[in-house]
């Protein structure tokens, strides 16, 4: 159906039906060779396996159960320590800065076991 | 031949089903290829093109999301994307390796058959830029609506619009201003 308002509007749609009516026909044997690839590439692709629960998965990034474990063993560790830290445990940066604890305690081995003494 | 919905055989191929991959190559292909055949004039070019991007499409076949577009979309946007590719790469290779588009005008005051309409009307094509050239194939030999043309070309409908008018519009005085050589001088 041609929509023109003129004479080259005609001419192109003279060109454009004779383009529609004659579409690049496909080659048979491309065609035949088009469907071989697409069954072998699906069929050769590795298949998913079952997709696991959010957990299993979540477990496995963190390195299973045991990594788990030991997470969970050292996070309520260091809260252990956060709440009530023992006499002996290095200072706070604040600490340090305001001249409440002197580091050369906590590196030089003999001074740290003389202030173990003390404590008694 | 098969009356599932594209989306319906890609859900199969996902899911390893060979016989849906065959079913869509065998719907989609013979319309990519001459897409690609309109796009790039020349069928070698166009068959590695379809290849190209069939292939794409069973790769992404387990990853595929029914809803986020039309197979057919998706495909016709990856065709286009790999043609284009060519063509820019034809041409700041070397414009003289350009496959040669036949354009044979018939003598003067014959009328031209519909083979050489179609040589005429690709040899124009040819010298459209990349996107007009595929608003225009989309529009008006795919036969495509303009959302679709837009869908396709990642655009919006009025940057479609435009294109398709920009291209038709060059097409038209190329066309006419070889009116007398293609056997028109006495319309």
């Amino acid at each position: 159906m041609k929509t023109t308002e003129t004479p080259d509007d005609d001419l192109f749609e003279d060109h454009l039906e004779a383009a529609r009516a004659t579409p690049p026909e496909i080659d048979r044997d491309f065609l035949a060779r088009l469907t071989d690839d697409a069954e072998r590439e699906v069929l050769t692709r590795p298949r998913p396996g079952p997709r696991e629960p959010f957990l299993q998965r979540v477990l496995e990034a963190l390195g299973g159960w045991r990594a788990v474990a030991a997470l969970g063993a050292t996070v309520v560790a260091g809260l252990w320590i956060g709440v009530s830290p023992p006499a002996t445990l290095a200072p706070s940066v604040d600490a340090l800065w305001w001249g409440e604890a002197d580091m050369a305690v906590y590196l030089d081995p003999a001074l740290g076991f003389d202030n173990l003494d003390q404590e008694g | 031949m098969n009356d599932e919905s594209e989306d319906e055989l890609m859900a199969r191929v996902a899911s390893g089903d060979a016989s849906a991959a065959r079913a869509l190559t065998l719907r989609l292909a013979p319309r990519i290829f001459a897409h690609a055949v309109r796009l790039l004039g020349d069928r070698a070019e166009a068959e590695d093109a379809t290849q190209d991007a069939l292939m794409k499409l069973w790769r992404i076949a387990p990853d595929w999301e029914p809803g986020r577009a039309q197979v057919g979309t998706w495909l016709y946007r990856v065709t286009a994307n790999l043609c284009i590719d060519r063509i820019r790469r034809r041409r700041s290779a070397d414009l003289e390796d350009a496959p040669e588009i036949a354009d044979e005008a018939p003598p003067v005051g014959e009328r031209m058959t519909d083979a050489q309409r179609v040589a005429a009307l690709e040899a124009a094509l040819a010298t459209l830029p990349a996107r007009q050239r595929q608003a225009v194939v989309l529009k008006h030999l795919d036969d495509m609506p303009t959302g679709e043309v837009a869908r396709i070309m990642d655009i919006g409908p009025r940057a479609a619009e435009s294109l398709i008018a920009r291209g038709r519009k060059a097409l038209t005085a190329r066309l006419a201003g070889r009116r007398k050589e293609l056997g028109y001088e006495d319309d």
